[in-house]
């Protein structure tokens, strides 16, 4: 959400009201101690103005010999809220960063103003106060597909020379509403016609030779601040309402790079609501099932959770290979990607607070993964080939039906949250995570990643997910090769005399990991660095269909990562231990990260659904 | 070296009857259970019943190994020493099995050991923890893990890390 409107507010409070002194101590080597001095606080706003459930930060630098920091308020009161208090002390100084971020209410009819007031904690008498306009005018734009439905979807691609159809919703306007102006950005990147005050369709320009974005912008008329946008990338073809866009561009967390992994965006609402919030930086994961998205990037939205009939709600836990897990409330909320819609999905939303998790769920583990920088994403799209979390192979071991001590996946947990003691509950298979690529009305069986060719390595590459296979013109099996899935959704990878049975293909994987003795790198210890690029081949086969010769190159990793680039097909790691792997009976693994998707359409398709052809679903096809 | 025998060969079929003996009566005398990485070889029972599992005794040159399956399908295999030590564990199945009771006290070094990997690293890797006293590798995705812990000083003599698998 961007503000239209930024204007710097700066508010100096106070003011020395106490003489500073100082006395010479009597004991302890005679240091001078000050004992009383003055007061200040100096607030400062980005903003001044708000549309409802939107949010700002204010700071306070509170100057305070004590190192006190400073109490909120908000008036009128109860008028939105205050959340994220921080205080911080400037070690040898007598200066105290506060901060605290206010939100608009999301429902209220007429324009207020809000004054937040910070009140020292030293001396009460030393307050300072900002003062917002929260205007309840909001506007939402919508996309009018060319299936007729119209959704409030956020992020949309079009092929060039193509349109799009878009309304404006305004909310709380003066009537009659004056409705909305449109512009796009960059200007002159395509034009806007037959714009109305409360709709406008886009051309798309003619010609692109890459993907391209542009924003468009719906501005009301009677509050300039109440903005809604949709981010529109044109594509030379192949665009369509079943089509995402991917980039592999080092992920969403500044300063940090994400090595191969494939980020879309996605729109998320309150259930059948058009309260919705969309969250960019969205890790593409064929290796698991269901949507986990971070607490903190949806803080407009109030997603219902599931509670059980004595009020505890129900958590999820989703344990990763590295012994880390994602802990948070299953959750319902309506979720849009490009032009397909999964109603009242159930999803994991990561919580922020670090609250107390079981150990069934930690399992010794590290911490929630619960910030962008330690997921590395601000969500995770499981669009792999089971239909919830706790199926396999049409198994659910949830549900009580397969066991009855149920695995360390669901926790039903009072308000005051779990204990550590606190063991799994059976949950049907309507309460459990699900992989949103199930609930799209006809696109529901799978999905095709497509990504080019990359050589050397590439700052950003930008592809496009696909959803569902053989249900459109745009996602056909063609001459694709099966390699169905065993039992645990794997197959067999034979490599260097070693036949590895445990093995799979995984987008949300960074490398391909292998059982190898190529040393690992001195720096970044999780790939292999052999002295030179290494070409080497691997056979895949389908449990029972599909067979072929994958040739691949093995890079050194330090050397790549040494550079700003964020796609790699070369990049490769240790996984399991070499020497045992020669022998019958081995859990061992090939995992077939991004790296193999380049140049490549990857097809996952689900288990329990229906794809055209002879061999049922789970399998990937390429 | 023909220290392993092959994972199915049940109890009691190996060509080294002598000490396939001395562990046919640990095993019978104690009935014995399972028991953590670096811990001796107590009641077996109490843990099958906790797991519910399927318990199947099998029987190397050099070691035993226990294994133990879920009702869904998380496949455990401890292996024990001539005397009666818990020297390496191994896992596979759709969930990773619970850490404390399978690492005892190696579970804190474990801990440790992944936590900070997980903070060196963004994204998920596959464990590959290398310490004095502890070996942890993993692989997998979501609903299929598998994994090995060791200690590299408890391996009995003529048993090598290649042979825990």
């Amino acid at each position: 959400m961007t503000f239209a409107d930024r204007v710097n507010v700066r508010v100096l409070a106070i003011v020395a009201l106490q003489v500073g002194l100082t006395i010479l101590t009597a004991c302890g080597g005679g240091s001078t101690t000050p004992t009383t001095g003055a007061v200040a606080i100096e607030l400062f706003s980005s903003i001044a103005s708000l549309t409802p459930g939107t949010s700002v930060d204010l700071t306070a630098t509170v100057y305070d010999q004590h190192n006190q920091g400073v109490t909120w308020t908000i008036a009128p009161l109860h008028f939105g809220g205050l959340s994220h208090e921080t205080s911080t002390n400037t070690p040898s100084s007598d200066q105290t960063m506060a901060s605290v971020t206010y939100t608009a209410p999301t429902n209220f009819s007429t324009k207020t103003t809000v004054t937040i007031t910070a009140t020292s904690i030293t001396n009460s008498q030393i307050q300072a106060s900002i003062q917002l306009t929260v205007s309840p005018i909001a506007v939402v734009v919508l996309v009018n597909l060319p299936t007729g439905a119209v959704v409030p979807s956020a992020v949309q691609n079009i092929n060039q020379g193509d349109q799009l159809s878009l309304l404006a919703v305004v909310s709380n306007d003066t009537p009659p509403s004056k409705g909305v102006t449109w512009s796009v950005s960059p200007a002159g990147e395509g034009t806007l016609t037959g714009a109305g005050p409360i709709s406008v369709t886009y051309l798309a320009p003619n010609a692109v030779s890459s993907p391209m974005n542009v924003t468009i912008t719906a501005t009301s008329v009677t509050n300039p601040n109440a903005i809604s946008t949709v981010q529109v990338t044109v594509l030379p073809s192949g665009a369509g309402p079943n089509v995402a866009i991917i980039n592999v561009d080092g992920g969403p967390v500044p300063g940090q790079v994400y090595a191969n992994g494939a980020f879309t965006s996605i729109t998320l609402c309150n259930p059948g609501s058009t309260s919705c919030q969309t969250v960019n930086g969205i890790l593409v994961d064929t290796g698991s099932y269901g949507l986990r998205i971070l607490q903190s990037q949806i803080p407009l939205l109030k997603l219902p959770t599931l509670k059980d009939g004595n009020g505890n709600t129900l958590e999820n836990c989703a344990s990763s290979v590295d012994g880390s897990y994602l802990w948070g409330p299953v959750s319902e909320a309506d979720i849009y990607v490009s032009g397909e819609a999964a109603p009242s999905a159930l999803v994991q939303v990561i919580t922020s607070a670090n609250s107390s998790v079981p150990e069934g769920c930690s399992n010794g583990g590290t911490a929630n993964a619960n910030t962008p920088q330690l997921l590395g994403a601000n969500g995770i799209l499981g669009v792999g080939p089971e239909p919830t979390d706790c199926v396999l192979s049409g198994i659910n071991f949830c549900d009580g039906s397969s066991q009855p001590t149920p695995p360390n996946l669901y926790f039903a947990c009072p308000s005051i949250g779990c204990a550590v003691t606190d063991t799994p509950v059976i949950v049907t298979k309507s309460q459990q995570v699900i992989n949103p690529v199930t609930l799209f009305t006809s696109d529901n069986n799978g999905v095709i990643l497509q990504l080019p060719p990359v050589s050397g390595a590439e700052k950003t590459v930008a592809g496009t997910m696909v959803f569902g296979i053989g249900t459109e013109n745009n996602n056909k099996l063609g001459s694709a090769t099966i390699f169905n899935m065993d039992s645990n959704d794997n197959f067999t990878t034979v490599f260097q005399g070693k036949t590895l049975t445990k093995s799979f293909i995984d987008s949300g994987s960074k490398a391909l990991y292998f059982p190898d003795s190529i040393p690992s790198c001195a720096k970044n210890d999780e790939f292999f660095c052999p002295k030179s690029t290494t070409q080497v081949s691997a056979v895949m086969e389908g449990a029972t269909t599909g067979r072929n010769t994958v040739d691949f190159a093995v890079g050194n990793a330090d050397d790549l990562l040494s550079t700003k680039d964020a796609a790699f097909p070369a990049l490769a790691g240790p996984e399991g231990s070499d020497n045992t792997c020669p022998h019958a009976g081995t859990a061992c693994s090939f995992d077939w990260g991004l790296p193999f998707f380049y140049g490549r359409n990857v097809y996952t398709a689900i288990d329990g659904s229906t794809v055209p052809g002879i061999v049922p679903p789970p399998w990937w096809a390429y | 070296m023909k220290a392993y025998v092959h994972g199915e060969r049940e109890f009691g079929k190996t060509r080294t009857r002598s000490l396939a003996a001395v562990f046919i009566l640990l095993f019978a005398m104690s009935l014995p259970a399972f028991a953590a990485l670096g811990g001796p070889l107590e009641s077996v029972q109490a843990d099958q019943v906790r797991l519910n599992a399927k318990l199947k005794i099998i029987v190397a040159e050099r070691y035993a190994i226990q294994e133990m399956t879920s009702p869904a399908g998380t496949v455990v295999r401890e292996y024990v020493s001539p005397a009666g030590q818990v020297f390496a564990v191994t896992w596979q199945g759709p969930f990773v099995p619970e850490m404390r009771m399978l690492l005892g006290s190696y579970f804190e070094q474990y801990s440790r050991a992944a936590r900070a990997h997980r903070e060196s690293h963004v994204g998920r890797v596959p464990l590959d923890i290398w310490e004095s006293g502890l070996v942890v590798q993993t692989a997998g995705h979501m609903r299929s893990f598998s994994g090995r812990a060791y200690d590299p000083g408890l391996l009995p003599e003529g048993v090598s890390a290649d042979d825990i698998r």
